[in-house]
């Protein structure tokens, strides 16, 4: 099983179209797939049309004391499967904060899973919070959508610093940019160059993508050919490469 | 459900009682893979390759448990090195050892159906009419369909919804709700019966029988098995059809050579020269097939920076086999092989018909069967002195085919006596022949490296790394040979004790008032 989480410190840089979209077409590959809706919002619930739980479970589910698989739906598409969002995951950090190692909550939830699930996307709320290093103690990867422009790559540094005083050791942070607009020339500038350890794929900026909360469904279900839906294909292809050369460095 | 009609009136009606969404046409096809002796069925093991819009997928299933594996390819796995690294290979690579999956059946299901809704619009359920047509793969019959059935199938976390689904199809609509076509039902429908193919000959003779029934009996099943593997030998699937097939023509020179008075004296001769000859013309592939199968643990016997010089003989040996394949199939071609199987099965057929041509065949098999068996066990003890340790391996060669001969007279007629009697004497001579075999394979291994050696160097193929690891190989195969040579004479001894010859005596050749 591979934890990826979609994660950054800033909200509204396409956190969750990259869950959903990442985590169907990964089932659409046969790999049995969970998408985990840790955002209180709910947003990837909501396009999956699954109903959010408002009370009730969610400490005794952090605390172990419950069965993950109680709470997991199936969705409307074949090998994937939803943790749906709790309203209570906005206590999170309080919950979290009453626990003795906090940081591998999320891991111990997880490792219950291990044998159902060969991927599974975190959609994350956005901050550096107790929640946000449970997740890095639980995912492989961070995936991290970033919007190229001068502010978010500062706040993508900011991240980068925090993880190397913090962070788990083993813990691969692979950032991409998002919502590319190419109409603006800084963002064209800035997204030509990437940085180093950027991903080589980028998500344009497509109403497309926006539509996705309107039809409820992620995005290559109902437009499997049009460029948002292949440059998500592109993604999970370099993301899944990655993870492959990775696995062969080990084991070398 | 009868009928196809059925279904989508049934469709129809769930669609007004629901809120729900028609759902396309969706194909699935099934290939259901076995090696030709249904390693895996005979085991409870059932492989299938799923193709789903261009995705495959291994499912096994076994235990009640569905292992799924994801394949990079739609393309069918040949070997167990074929298949994905992971549970489903480690599960089946020891059950299909060197045998090739094939397909045994093709399964396609087309699916319409419907998606139950909630107020939100999700799917809570799903509701599908299949219909299931089968057929063997390769086999110009066409296939067969099943009964359509009416699946309703739940969605994780809303198992709630099928219930009210489910009681309108069986209260308002009389229908009983049904699961996918199983393998067994698929391959009854194409006619193959599973399992049907056995690498391990099964005769079940007589008592009533005389001993001329009894031989034409067991030289038909052994013609049968030949005939079976025949297909696989010509088409170099995997190396156990040549070696199942030599297997049948070697039993049945026995059979020719122990029991074959039988028979007139001519018929005899002229057949058992012929089961040689196609014993011959067989011999060379399969020899070569055996190194092959060996150099895996030939590799691994060398230092791990030696394993790659080793590779000139692995060319060799493929170089040396597809000449000899092509020898082998031309073999196969030959007049002369096919006027050996037509005549041996339309001797087989008259002397069936006809009445008994000697005395011998006459005889009771049971009796019949004891002499031959007893005389076979003292011929064995009479090669004892053979386990002295200085004895030359060609002493030891003889030993081992009197064992073989032994093995195949208790194999032939096992079924006519009682399993707990017959069954520990077969275990305590299997024993023995492992470790005459194994010391055989030894000697011959050793005598074929040497000889290969040579040849390789003739033929430019030999490098001076890969001569220098034949000679490490030699040492140690010297070695090898030495320690079963020393285990020999305890195995021997724990064969020929006190308790086997009091058990082989009372049960082939007990005092004349009891017989």
């Amino acid at each position: 099983m591979k934890v990826y989480a979609c994660y950054n410190i800033k909200g509204g840089v396409g956190k969750t179209t990259t869950a959903v979209n990442l985590a169907y077409l990964s089932a659409s590959h046969r790999l049995r797939t969970l998408v985990w809706d840790l955002d209180p919002q709910g947003a990837a619930t909501y396009i999956f049309r699954v109903k959010p739980k408002m009370s009730g479970g969610v400490k005794r589910l952090i605390r172990g004391k419950r069965d993950p698989d109680a709470l997991i739906r199936g969705t409307d598409f074949e090998d994937l499967d939803l943790l749906r969002a709790h309203f209570d995951y906005r206590h999170l950090d309080v919950m979290l904060s009453e626990m003795k190692h906090p940081d591998d909550r999320l891991a111990r939830i997880l490792s219950e899973l291990s044998t159902s699930y060969d991927r599974v996307f975190l959609d994350c709320p956005p901050g550096i919070t107790l929640g946000s290093e449970s997740v890095f103690g639980a995912a492989d990867a961070l995936l991290v959508p970033t919007i190229p422009t001068i502010l978010s790559l500062r706040t993508f540094a900011q991240l980068l610093d925090h993880l190397k005083e913090h962070g788990p050791g083993g813990l691969r942070v692979l950032p991409f940019f998002s919502m590319v607009d190419r109409r603006k020339s800084l963002q064209r500038t800035i997204s030509d160059r990437p940085p180093n350890g950027f991903l080589a794929t980028r998500i344009p900026y497509l109403s497309a993508i926006e539509q996705m909360s309107e039809r409820r469904a992620p995005l290559p279900s109902y437009d499997p050919h049009g460029p948002a839906s292949r440059a998500f294909e592109e993604l999970r292809e370099e993301i899944e490469l990655r993870n492959a050369a990775q696995r062969e460095k080990n084991r070398g | 459900m009868s009928s196809e009609e059925d279904g989508k009136r049934a469709l129809a009606a769930i669609a007004s009682a629901f809120p729900s969404r028609r759902e396309r046409l969706h194909r699935t096809r099934r290939i259901y893979l076995d090696t030709f002796d249904w390693r895996l069925y005979r085991r409870d093991l059932r492989l299938w390759l799923v193709s789903d819009n261009g995705n495959g997928m291994l499912c096994l299933e076994c235990d009640e448990e569905i292992i799924k594996e994801r394949l990079p390819r739609a393309r069918i796995p040949e070997f167990a090195r074929d298949l994905p690294d992971g549970p489903v290979r480690e599960r089946l690579a020891s059950v299909i050892d060197v045998r090739r999956l094939l397909p045994r059946a093709e399964i396609e299901d087309a699916a319409t159906g419907l998606r139950i809704l909630d107020d939100e619009q999700k799917t809570v359920a799903r509701v599908q009419l299949v219909n299931t047509s089968a057929s063997i793969p390769d086999a110009e019959k066409s296939s067969g369909f099943l009964d359509p059935t009416l699946e309703v199938i739940p969605v994780r976390g809303y198992e709630t919804a099928i219930q009210g689904v489910r009681h309108y199809l069986e209260g308002d609509l009389g229908l009983a709700p049904a699961s996918r076509a199983t393998a067994r039902a698929a391959l009854e429908l194409v006619g193959q019966e599973a399992g049907m193919y056995s690498s391990k000959v099964e005769l079940p003779l007589n008592p009533a029988m005389t001993a001329g029934e009894a031989t034409i009996f067991i030289c038909s099943t052994l013609v049968d098995a030949m005939e079976a593997n025949e297909d696989g030998v010509r088409r170099d699937l995997d190396p156990e059809f040549l070696h199942d097939f030599r297997v049948a023509g070697r039993r049945t020179r026995s059979a020719l050579a122990l029991m074959g008075k039988v028979f007139d004296r001519e018929a005899r001769k002229h057949f058992r020269r012929e089961f040689k000859w196609l014993g011959s013309v067989t011999g060379p592939v399969r020899d070569l097939d055996v190194h092959l199968m060996q150099m895996d643990a030939l590799r691994a016997s060398l230092h791990e920076e030696a394993r790659n010089d080793l590779e000139p003989l692995d060319r060799y040996l493929r170089r040396h086999r597809s000449t000899e394949r092509r020898r082998l199939t031309a073999a196969l071609r030959s007049k002369r092989y096919r006027t050996l199987v037509r005549e041996w099965r339309e001797f087989l057929h008259r002397s069936r018909s006809e009445a008994p041509t000697s005395a011998t065949a006459a005889q009771p098999i049971t009796e019949f069967a004891s002499k031959r068996i007893w005389r076979a066990f003292r011929r064995v003890e009479k090669r004892a002195p053979a386990t002295a340790s200085d004895t030359p391996p060609e002493s030891l060669h003889e030993l081992r085919i009197e064992c073989k001969k032994l093995r195949y007279l208790l194999e032939f007629f096992y079924s006519l006596y009682d399993d707990g009697d017959i069954g520990p004497l077969v275990k305590a001579l299997k024993r023995l022949q492992d470790n005459l075999g194994d010391f055989n394979d030894r000697v011959v291994q050793a005598k074929a490296l040497s000889r290969m050696a040579i040849e390789m160097e003739q033929e430019g193929l030999a490098t001076v790394e890969c001569l220098l690891a034949i000679g490490r190989l030699l040492e140690k195969q010297d070695r090898a040979q030495r320690n079963e040579r020393r285990r020999f004479a305890k195995c021997f001894a724990a064969f020929d004790d006190a308790g086997n010859r009091q058990r082989f005596a009372r049960l082939f050749h007990p005092p004349a008032g009891e017989r």
